[in-house]
């Protein structure tokens, strides 16, 4: 891989993964924060779930991805 | 498409939550901060236009999808298909059709020249004349219209579900998305777009869920539907008998994914031509298979969960607040601003590709280096963003006669450059005047069309003519190119260079063709059996 090729790398996981946990996190925390029925509360503890979830895997891709381009460097 | 603009009347009266604030900050400052992170991708002008032509297919097609849906579709499809019903459900495999044959058969011979734009290609292809007319019209008239009216239906969205000043929020939208693009480049661009699908589908997947699961299911949304909306082989539709939507559909399809600039430039940065491919059939799984299922059933059981709203558009809003929590309630809101944010930073970066590449270093300011033209990028960048404001405002004073003109201008241009651009790609004997003959009908055609239709005279043909137009613009434009074409000289008598048109299918792409193919079969029998015009006996049975 050439000096050009790290230049214009796309690294998407890592800022996808950062802002979807971190949104996450958030929706996590809605039902502590706001009054709303059980059932809607679930529904947000499973949104958060899967948003943390979801961010976890890109940042990881997108980590695994930096790693690779770095010992691929000469 | 109905506007998404009458939202301002929505009687929506969420403002924001402290934890939805800090939602919209995290979204905001995460990807501005990450657009100038990027600002390293944007010393050359290939990184900067096109990520260096080193995006996957993959992400590229994510990207297209992203750049095509914005708020508009989220709120003004669904509210389309709260007037219309079901029969609307043809435009997804119409359009998906469209796409398909446009993937196969036209962008692969865009990579596969190297250029920046559209028109660079069109000027390879038929020479000077032909490309430039398309890059100028594109800048000066279509970009600023169109980035005019994302900034604006993007901020009264915000204004209504938000609370925020229309005035702010066009400013802050506008401010933020310049600063993505002109720091990050496209890298950052297709970041933004990646985001965007994540965010806004996620809220949307559960409003489905949901729907279904209260409602008990397809079938029931389907009972509760009076029988003018719950048929889907009707054949009476606002824009005209259904094979006249059907075909129009297919041609507005055809020109819209054909010459869009800021959809264009995806595959025109993907990393190799199969992956240029990907890009859009990747799409059409979105816009034929998934899209239907967020957005048009949703909007169907609105109809009965909501009936008689004043205004269509208000029967997402209304679906939003009585499914979804608070939590993602705040994720929605974020989902609508990343695809405003996405499009807007998509048509920046397009119209800064465009004048910097055809018209600045082509025409205007030939043989500087590079470091100039990405300064002259960037000026640009910042003057059109600037304008489009001035647009957004304009917009403001007078929503729908400037939206139903936007709509206008989009039907008269794009088709005469889509047949040209299509037959260009598919017959090696099209040639300059051919094409050049082909763009002048075309265009007279599109402007008297125009006027019947003002004037009421496409009223017999269908109430809502713009597919009508866009099919009989193409059309003749096209066969007034083929014959001039075939009239004149064969384009290897002029010395101009020729461009390779072969046609090259990976197993991957034909692997990828054949499952879209079966789905899009699956979607219509999924409509047909489930819409089959029982709703109104069906309806008697079934209680509220």
């Amino acid at each position: 891989m050439t000096e050009g090729d790290q230049r214009y790398s796309l690294n998407v996981g890592i800022p996808n993964g950062l802002i979807l946990m971190a949104v996450g996190v958030l929706v996590l925390l809605t039902p502590l924060t706001t009054e709303m029925t059980p059932a809607q509360a679930r529904i947000d503890l499973l949104a958060g779930l899967l948003m943390l979830a979801g961010g976890a895997v890109s940042l990881g891709w997108g980590l695994l991805s930096r790693r690779r381009r770095a010992r691929a460097r000469p | 498409m109905t506007d998404a603009l009458p939202l301002a009347q929505a009687a929506v009266e969420n403002r924001l939550l402290p934890i939805e604030w800090a939602m919209v900050a995290v979204f905001v400052v995460g990807s501005v901060t990450w657009g100038v992170f990027m600002h390293r991708t944007t010393t050359t002008l290939e990184g900067s236009f096109l990520a260096g032509r080193k995006v996957p297919g993959f992400l590229a097609s994510l990207s297209t999808v992203a750049t095509n849906l914005n708020a508009n579709d989220f709120i003004g499809g669904a509210g389309t298909a709260y007037l219309v019903g079901v029969v609307l459900a043809h435009q997804g495999y119409a359009n998906g059709l469209a796409l398909v044959l446009v993937s196969l058969f036209l962008v692969q011979k865009l990579r596969r020249l190297r250029v920046f734009t559209l028109g660079g290609w069109l000027e390879k292809r038929y020479g000077f004349e032909v490309g430039f007319s398309y890059s100028l019209i594109w800048c000066l008239v279509w970009m600023l219209f169109n980035l005019g009216l994302y900034l604006y239906a993007g901020a009264l969205v915000l204004h209504t579900l938000v609370g925020w000043n229309l005035y702010a929020s066009i400013v802050l939208l506008s401010v933020a998305a310049a600063i993505i693009t002109l720091s990050g480049g496209y890298s950052a661009v297709v970041a933004t777009d990646v985001l965007q699908i994540s965010l806004m589908f996620f809220p949307f997947l559960f409003l489905s869920l949901a729907v279904y699961g209260e409602i008990g299911g397809i079938s029931d949304i389907a009972a509760r539907l009076p029988p003018d909306k719950g048929t889907f082989w009707s054949n009476q539709t606002p824009f005209g008998p259904l094979g006249l939507m059907l075909a129009g559909t297919f041609f507005m399809g055809a020109s819209y994914w054909s010459t869009e600039a800021q959809v264009v430039q995806r595959p025109l940065s993907a990393r190799s031509e199969e992956d240029a491919i990907v890009s859009y059939l990747g799409a059409t799984f979105w816009f034929t298979l998934l899209c239907p299922i967020v957005i048009t059933l949703p909007a169907l059981a609105a109809i009965h969960y909501f009936p008689g709203l004043p205004n269509p558009d208000l029967a997402m809003p209304h679906m939003i607040q009585r499914f979804l929590p608070r939590g993602l309630y705040g994720v929605t809101i974020v989902g609508l601003m990343a695809g405003v944010f996405s499009s807007v930073d998509a048509q920046i970066n397009a119209f800064c590709a465009m004048f910097t590449t055809d018209v600045y270093r082509r025409v205007l300011q030939p043989g500087r280096d590079e470091r100039h033209y990405l300064l002259a990028s960037r000026t640009s960048g910042v003057v059109f963003t600037l304008a489009a404001i001035g647009t957004a405002v304009l917009f403001s004073y007078n929503d729908k006669g400037m939206m139903l003109f936007a709509l206008s201008v989009l039907a008269t241009i794009m088709p005469p450059f889509a047949a040209v651009t299509i037959l260009g790609a598919m017959l090696g004997r099209m040639n300059r005047p051919g094409a050049l003959a082909g763009l002048v009908v075309g265009g007279l055609t599109a402007v008297g069309l125009l006027i019947a239709e003002h004037h009421e005279l496409l009223k017999p043909i269908a109430a809502d003519a713009l597919f009508f137009r866009t099919m009989v613009t193409f059309l003749a434009a096209a066969a007034c190119t083929w014959t001039v074409s075939m009239l004149t000289l064969h384009p290897s008598t002029s010395g101009h260079e020729p461009v390779d048109l072969s046609v090259r299918i990976s197993p991957r792409v034909l692997r990828m063709t054949v499952v879209l193919g079966l789905g899009m079969a699956g979607m219509v029998g999924f409509w047909s059996w489930f819409f089959r015009g029982a709703g109104a006996a069906m309806t008697t049975g079934v209680a509220g």
